[in-house]
């Protein structure tokens, strides 16, 4: 996100935050043995789309909103996969990677026309200078937020249809996946409406006209963000069927199916509703509800402090553990004070013994003369006599 | 061609022994000590590189092998050789010879002549210990790899050489002392020094069984500090600040853990067996501990250090863990991470020359400035922490897969921790000295970016790095033919021959 915005619509759409999703559609085989480990997977997504989906509605930054609607789409796949729908979750995959890579483009060119700026409170009424950029901006939000027949519809309708199919677990995600489906709608139409519409607040860059070659991928992008839900789950899964087998056939028709898709596209009808009554008809409303609702605005605001609750949890304490116990005690004052110990036993050693090499003629002289004593005393003492005169004398005393 | 492979190993060994004295002789005048250092280290590098080129894959044992009396009493023979296991090594100290002189070209100031004389001198002492197959001619030429180490970092330290030199030469000589004691013993017991004998003799002779344990763990102490291993490593962190760039890549590592494999596991297998849960729990603790600590760590040399330690324990919990393949995982890793190793010090080597500093805090910001020195060192850090297709994943695969089946899947989480808390402390390294704001000692002076004979040498290191990562066969396929477990490099061996060589011994006592 932080990244060049081309760069950002490259990661963010295909390659590496869906990787997880492939992996898993992949190794389907490993997770089939363990109902337990795909509803893990299931909750895990479940709890990442509406996790990412309520700190995308009070993000200003563009980049950051689609940052988070991306991690929150992510939720929606890895949902798809915890109840063995893999084919729509990677369906889900694809359809994401046309729109989330249009909507990073688009919001590049809107960053580009009015000069670097990224907030969104500074920007509004571009739909009168980037008409081409609105269109397809347009697009890529009517397909985000899944409205038929747009892309996202067909992808997201297949997620939620799977996994209200599979039983009670199931249920409570597709209530779940619902909401973060209102959410989604939300906060892209919060997004259009603070950057599109409305009257131009206060960006200071002067306008630059986009040029084609930024409009065109835009536009084989937006085509794609329409009709490429028309590919279908039926024929999606019958393609995928070799590699993640053909055990679930995704949206069976029918009654249910029917109320299902009715639901989705509801939600996404009241989520726009919403944005449009806090965005373009209580413009003072969004900050009326921050301040009624402080607790909650900040706790969003700062992403549920999930940046601080890590460095409070591992990174301080693990640098604090490695700086005052690995380090100190150990490092410096255990280990250290042993090879100082060691080292000073050597030196105190040498300390001693090098008083007999002092340099100083007398005192060679002396050691030598006690020397000379010494080797004369052991020599001419008569020692056979004097030991026998001592074990006499100790006898003696042992004899009395 | 025949005698060319007779004689190879004693060129190699006399090259840069001849540099060294011509070294001692020229003049110190127009960089005449640089250019003589240079040609004998490229020299002996060209050398050593006719022995993977006739290297034959098929064979096991020693190739290139010569084995001619030397000292009668005791008996002490000339016998050198090379197989899988050092004859990368070999290499690998040949091609860093030249790579630490060019490093040292600017360097260097104050008496050219001492530095690259000693640096030749231990040049030479390092082949020889990955060439001796007679105990006694290795256990000189340890003890001479030392020597011009303490006096080149006493002499060229960057704040406190003398004190850094004893450290290193107590911490390595001390160990020394023990394994003296232990050849000796095994010369009395069998009368010979020479390594085949004795892996023979020992695999089938009987030894008083407490004093053969004895035996191999005073082998296993000298390596171990060498290498070095948790919590022998109180030199490394001085050494590595003080010792000059160009020695400082070749001081820890792979002397040791080659020596483990061949002198300690060669030998004493049974005995290395027994000690090696021990040591792997010391390897696993040196992993994460020394993670831990680089992660701490403000000065960027000693950040190294604690780093090597890290790196290095994997290899060593590879090498105990007693697995073929972790044991070719283990000789590729050494291989990789003297590369990855050598390419960072150089790089932290420029910087260091530029800014006078270490201290990583006082950098910032430099990738702007310094381009080159920040692709090359994203380049090598990467390859240290492990990306796949560079060099550090397949040593580092092969040693976790290896120790995750054959030895111990707890330890194997423990080890993989230490990978990530590696890359937690090698990016933060790299975020500190190039990203963020500019710091204030960057904007102050002016960039001096990479010259053409620093690049000379970084770039095909990384090149190295990617081929190491992608082709790794190349390397694997004769480290294969060397870590063949030792009963099977003893073939069709009866007891009457062994009795035979073993009353050899007798009579020759």
């Amino acid at each position: 996100m932080e990244g060049p915005t081309p760069v950002s619509a490259l990661i963010h759409a295909a390659t590496m935050v869906t990787a997880g999703v492939y992996m898993i559609a992949r190794t389907h085989v490993l997770f089939d043995h363990s109902p337990f480990a795909l509803g893990v997977v299931a909750v895990v997504g479940a709890a990442t789309a509406l996790f990412a989906a309520t700190i995308g509605t009070v993000q200003n930054d563009i980049k950051r909103v689609l940052a988070y609607s991306t991690i929150s789409q992510l939720g929606f796949m890895f949902m798809a996969c915890g109840v063995a729908a893999y084919s729509a979750g990677i369906f889900h995959l694809v359809t994401h990677a046309f729109f989330k890579a249009l909507l990073f483009l688009a919001a590049g060119s809107v960053i580009h026309a009015v000069g670097g700026e990224q907030d969104l409170r500074k920007m509004g009424g571009l739909w009168r200078t980037l008409p081409v950029t609105f269109a397809i901006s347009t697009v890529g939000v009517l397909a985000i937020a899944g409205f038929f027949p747009f892309a996202g519809f067909f992808s997201k309708d297949a997620i939620l249809y799977a996994a209200f199919e599979h039983g009670m677990l199931g249920r409570a995600l597709w209530v779940s996946g619902l909401f973060s489906a209102l959410l989604t709608s939300f906060y892209v139409f919060r997004l259009w409406y603070l950057a599109f519409l409305g009257r131009p607040r206060s960006y200071t860059g002067r306008h630059h006209a986009t040029p084609w070659t930024m409009l065109g991928p835009l536009v084989i992008l937006a085509l794609l963000s329409i009709g490429g839900g028309w590919i279908g789950i039926e024929r999606f899964s019958a393609f995928l069927a070799p590699a993640t087998g053909a055990r679930r056939v995704e949206g069976g028709g029918g009654h249910l199916e029917m109320i299902l898709a009715l639901s989705t596209t509801a939600v996404a009808l009241l989520g726009l509703l919403i944005a449009d009554w806090l965005y373009r008809r209580r413009p003072d409303a969004p900050a009326e509800l921050a301040a009624a609702l402080p607790h909650g605005y900040k706790l969003l605001a700062h992403k549920y402090y999930v940046d601080e609750i890590y460095g409070a949890v591992v990174v301080k304490p693990l640098l604090g553990f490695s700086k005052f116990i690995l380090e100190w005690v150990v490092d410096v004052a255990i280990l250290g004070g042993l090879a100082w110990l060691l080292g000073g036993i050597a030196m105190l050693t040498g300390a001693i013994l090098q008083r007999w090499q002092s340099g100083n003629l007398r005192s060679y002289a002396a050691w030598l003369a006690a020397g000379a004593a010494a080797l004369l005393l052991f020599v001419l003492v008569p020692w056979a006599t004097v030991l026998a005169s001592l074990s006499a004398i100790h006898l003696g005393m042992a004899g009395h | 061609m025949n005698e060319i492979n007779q004689s190879i190993l004693t060129l190699i060994l006399l090259v840069p022994l001849a540099g060294a004295v011509l070294v001692a002789l020229a003049p110190d005048r127009f960089k005449l000590p640089n250019w003589i250092a240079l040609l004998t280290a490229l020299v002996a590098f060209g050398l050593t590189l006719h022995l993977p080129a006739h290297f034959l894959l098929g064979r096991g044992g020693f190739q290139f092998e010569v084995n001619r009396p030397w000292i009668e009493n005791p008996v002490i023979h000339y016998h050198v050789g090379v197989d899988g296991l050092s004859l990368w090594l070999v290499v690998l100290t040949g091609l860093l010879a030249p790579i630490g002189i060019v490093a040292s070209w600017n360097a260097i100031k104050e008496r050219r002549k001492v530095f690259y004389s000693l640096f030749l001198v231990q040049q030479t002492a390092m082949f020889g210990v990955f060439i001796s197959l007679d105990l006694m001619v290795y256990y000189g030429f340890w003890e001479l790899s030392l020597v011009p180490m303490a006096i080149l970092i006493a002499m060229y330290g960057r704040k406190d050489g003398p004190k850094a030199a004893m450290k290193f030469f107590l911490f390595t000589f001390i160990p020394s002392a023990p394994l003296l004691v232990a050849l000796i013993w095994l010369y009395i017991q069998t009368g010979s020094f020479d390594f085949t004998t004795l892996q023979i003799l020992i695999a089938h002779g009987s030894f008083p069984a407490g004093a053969i344990y004895w035996v191999a763990l005073a082998f296993l102490f000298a390596f171990a500090v060498k290498v070095p291993v948790f919590p022998l490593h109180g030199w490394v962190a001085d050494t590595f600040s003080e010792a000059p760039v160009a020695l400082a890549m070749v001081v820890a590592g792979k002397l040791g853990l080659y020596s483990m494999l061949r002198f300690h596991i060669g030998l004493f297998p049974e005995q290395a067996r027994a000690v090696a849960p021990w040591v792997i729990g010391l390897a696993v603790v040196g992993i994460l501990y020394g993670a831990c600590l680089a992660l701490v760590q403000r000065d960027f040399w000693r950040l190294m250090a604690f780093a090597a330690l890290s790196h290095l324990s994997l290899i060593t919990l590879a090498i105990y863990g007693m697995t073929l393949t972790g044991w070719d995982g283990a000789v590729y890793q050494i291989l990789n991470h003297a590369v990855v190793d050598g390419a960072l010090f150089i790089l932290l080597g420029a910087l260091y020359d530029q800014y006078a500093t270490s201290q990583i805090n006082a950098y910032g910001g430099l990738a702007a400035k310094l381009p080159r020195t920040a692709t090359l060192f994203v380049i090598s850090a990467l390859a240290m922490i492990g990306l796949p297709m560079l060099g550090g994943f397949v040593g580092e695969f092969m040693i976790l897969s290896s120790t995750f089946s054959g030895v111990s899947k707890s330890w194997t989480v423990a080890a993989a921790l230490g990978v990530i808390l590696g890359a937690a402390y090698m990016l933060w390294l790299v975020q500190r000295l190039f990203y963020g704001p500019e710091s204030q000692m960057a904007t102050s002076k002016p960039p001096h970016d990479l010259k053409v004979g620093q690049l000379v040498v970084l770039w095909p290191l990384a090149v190295l790095m990617l081929v190491m990562g992608l082709a790794p066969s190349l390397w694997l396929a004769s480290i294969q033919t060397g870590v063949h477990p030792p009963q099977s490099r003893i073939p069709n061996l009866s007891p009457q021959s062994v009795l035979s060589i073993s009353s050899l011994g007798e009579a020759q006592r």
